[in-house]
């Protein structure tokens, strides 16, 4: 199992982890380990024996006692969706603009801190892949533990290197002026900032930060400036859905207008109304408003 | 270029380059005999070959060449340094806005620049000669010193092309020459099409090869990609700024969208969607396709897709529908289009297809903001659409789908 399609078999193997589509609403990320004590996948369509899903083929249905199901093949994108939570996490919007910011590309070499759920590392490791390296850090013991864990079982430990320590004071370790990129998502990012300085490429190094309230941009732009960063630039960024619809609506008929008279005779209409149909997107009544400021500059010397 | 010296740090002779200023930047070729033409005037490039990427240069008029800037002096933020923190508005009261205002002659302002004084200098004292400039609000004050910058210098980052540099370029310059096509929205694009090094890609690129080269950057010349391109020939300019090694470039296969069919003896998918298949109709007429085009379409039958891109001119409706029995199975596709309505017909028609679970529909948005201190804001202007995107994974033909037979809802929630 693999996160890479050149690595990816076609049908489900033991120890992959793959992703369960019940329905637009519901999916769940699944580790088929026949050796840890989890036997099955309960579903709202009935349980899922690991032993019978071994085999089948991705994007082909499974049938269960009261529906079927999809299994699919996992990508960071899915993982963001259905990944247990340990922390806040970044999603698909963030994720995208952050790649495309930092010039990621397979060869990059990037730092991250803090690790979180790892929910952006997974994004950065198939991005970087597979000749470039994430190094990622987070404080908090467990969550490195966990991390280095499904990185194991995700086919990604030959990209990524989860390390535990505290940034604000450590920052990234023995590395200095090699990184091509560094994103903080840090309840205090300023802190980390002269660190970033020093493991970043004096040539253009690429830093990101995250940050969810204006309070913390403001810090952060103030240091950043201060440690001689340029092109510091600060955005928004959100996807809004659509609901996709055709509707319908009553239309009223002049009862004055020749035309339209014939029509309704036509018609038989009894009230002054015919039916209109047209497909439409509709932007649901509440939609994501703000995840976070994204802020990026560039470190020349 | 080949791969080893792709990503080496001194700009050499018949580079493409981006030439970045704030809020505008171009990309041009630098080297002997090669010019850049910046606000009607033409400059030499000549001297900046050697220098390393990143490098700050400044066009000397009076020398008639690019000089290097040191870090630190210049900064576009320093020309606003003279507002105070904590002060967001003057007063303006004793503003009186006529061409007086401004002490300092045109005639003045040509002999400094003759003399080769530095932009920086010219914009002080434009600043120090405005007899208003003090009792501007601070946004007139802001706007003032941006009108006079983009008059009156001629600095700039030369750095390496890359997506989001491309982006910058095209979005700041012509826009509607890659359908409006926003850097968020590709970055977006390239997350649902999960693609990476190795993969099998399609693009079906109407926006002059930059999802090509979006795709090449993101694969690093691992891998192949099939590039669909509108027109007999492909034309590729944003791809061709990147310089991209000349052995990457062979793993991609072109073909014209005026050959598609040739990919497929049954046009089975046509049963959904749209127009039935009509047996007793004549078989299409067979262009006669040259070596690379057929290699293309011999490639594309023997090779599944891991990804499919679409952002293209054409209503993406059939072309979507078409290549999706292209992709392998659990694989992503996604569709940018500037407008909403033919992307909210091509939902439906891929929902009722059976092929695709996932399928969503969003409008992308994205703001930028001024932080300064005590005078954060968001930007006055914003980009007013990034267009629309269609998203989803592949999943073997549901037969027995028709619209309520399945799990899924109508609804688009993801
Ligand atoms: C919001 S989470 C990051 C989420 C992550 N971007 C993701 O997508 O899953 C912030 C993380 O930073 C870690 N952290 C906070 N301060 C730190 C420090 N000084 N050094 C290292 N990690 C730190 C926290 O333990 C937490 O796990």
């Amino acid at each position: 199992m693999s996160f890479f399609n050149q690595n990816r078999k076609d049908t489900v193997a033991a120890g992959d982890v793959i992703i369960v589509y019940i329905d637009f609403t519901t999916m769940l990320a699944v580790h088929v380990d026949l050796s840890a004590g989890k036997t099955a996948i309960h579903t709202k369509y009935g349980a899922i024996p690991f032993q019978s899903i071994i085999g089948h083929r991705y994007g082909t249905k499974f049938r269960c006692k009261n529906g079927y199901v999809q299994l699919l093949q996992p990508t960071p994108e899915l993982w963001t969706k259905t990944m247990p939570f340990r922390t806040q996490i970044l999603y698909l919007p963030d994720i995208s603009m952050i790649l495309m910011q930092l010039d990621l590309k397979p060869g990059s070499v990037v730092g991250e801190s803090g690790t979180g759920s790892g929910s952006l590392s997974h994004a950065i490791a198939r991005t970087v892949a597979p000749h470039g390296h994430l190094f990622t850090f987070d404080y908090h013991e467990l969550r490195v533990l966990q991390f280095q864990k499904e990185i194991n079982s995700h086919g990604l430990a030959s990209v990524v290197t989860a390390q535990h320590s505290d940034v604000y004071k450590d920052g990234y370790g023995t590395l200095d002026g090699v990184l091509d990129a560094i994103l903080l998502d840090l309840p205090c990012p300023w802190f980390a900032v002269p660190h970033a300085k020093k493991a970043l490429k004096k040539s253009g190094g690429r830093l990101g930060s995250f940050s969810p309230c204006i309070e913390q941009v403001q810090r952060t732009c103030k240091e950043l400036k201060a440690h001689g960063f340029k092109d510091i630039v600060t955005l928004e960024c959100l996807m809004r859905p659509l609901e996709v619809k055709t509707l319908t609506m009553n239309c009223w008929i002049p009862t004055q207008a020749e035309a339209n008279t014939d029509e309704r005779r036509d018609n038989k209409l009894k009230t002054p109304f015919s039916q209109v149909s047209f497909p439409t997107a509709i932007v649901p009544w509440e939609v994501p408003g703000h995840s976070g400021f994204l802020t990026f500059a560039s470190f020349y010397s | 270029m080949d791969a080893d010296t792709f990503d080496a740090n001194i700009i050499k002779d018949s580079d493409r380059v981006i030439f970045q200023r704030k809020d505008w930047s171009k990309d041009g070729i630098v080297g002997h005999g090669k010019s850049l033409v910046i606000s009607k005037l033409k400059t030499k490039t000549d001297d900046i070959v050697g220098l390393a990427y990143g490098t700050l240069v400044e066009w000397n008029k009076h020398a008639g060449k690019f000089e290097r800037v040191e870090e630190g002096e210049l900064e576009d933020d320093d020309f606003t340094a003279d507002v105070e923190d904590g002060e967001t508005g003057g007063d303006n009261r004793n503003l009186v806005d006529n061409s007086t205002a401004q002490s300092l002659t045109t005639g003045e302002i040509t002999a400094m620049k003759a003399q080769g004084v530095k932009g920086k200098e010219i914009i002080d004292s434009l600043v120090q000669n405005s007899l208003t400039f003090e009792t501007r609000q601070e946004y007139a004050k802001e706007k003032y010193i941006q009108k006079k910058k983009d008059k009156h210098v001629f600095r700039f980052r030369i750095l390496r092309p890359t997506l989001r540099l491309v982006c910058e370029v095209y979005g700041c310059g012509k826009p509607q020459r890659i359908n409006y096509l926003r850097l968020d929205t590709l970055a977006i694009m390239l997350s649902n099409s999960n693609i990476h090094a190795g993969s099998n890609v399609m693009v079906v690129d109407g926006v002059q090869g930059l999802l090509l080269a979006a795709a090449m950057e993101r694969m690093g010349g691992r891998g192949k990609i099939v590039h669909v391109h509108p027109g007999p020939q492909p034309i590729i300019p944003a791809y061709e700024v990147f310089g991209f090694p000349e052995e990457w470039t062979r793993s991609i296969y072109h073909l014209s969208i005026d050959n598609l069919e040739v990919i497929s003896p049954t046009v089975e998918i046509l049963q959904n969607g749209v127009e039935p298949l009509e047996i007793s109709e004549p078989p299409v007429k067979r262009r006669k396709l040259n070596d690379a085009q057929q290699e293309s379409a011999r490639f594309i039958k023997n090779h599944l897709m891991d990804s499919l891109m679409i952002a293209s001119k054409h209503h993406p409706k059939t072309i979507l529908l078409f290549l999706l029995p292209f992709l392998g199975l659990s694989r992503n596709f996604v569709v940018h289009s500037s407008f909403r309505e033919p992307l909210v017909e091509t939902f439906q028609a891929v929902r009722s297809s059976g092929r695709a679970v996932r399928v969503c529909l969003n409008e992308t948005w994205l703001r930028l903001y001024q932080v300064l201190p005590s005078r954060t804001h968001p930007e006055n202007n914003m980009s007013g659409s990034g267009g629309y995107l269609l998203s989803g994974t592949t999943v073997e033909k549901d037969s027995s789908f028709s619209d309520g037979a399945s799990n899924e809802t109508a609804r688009n929630f993801d």
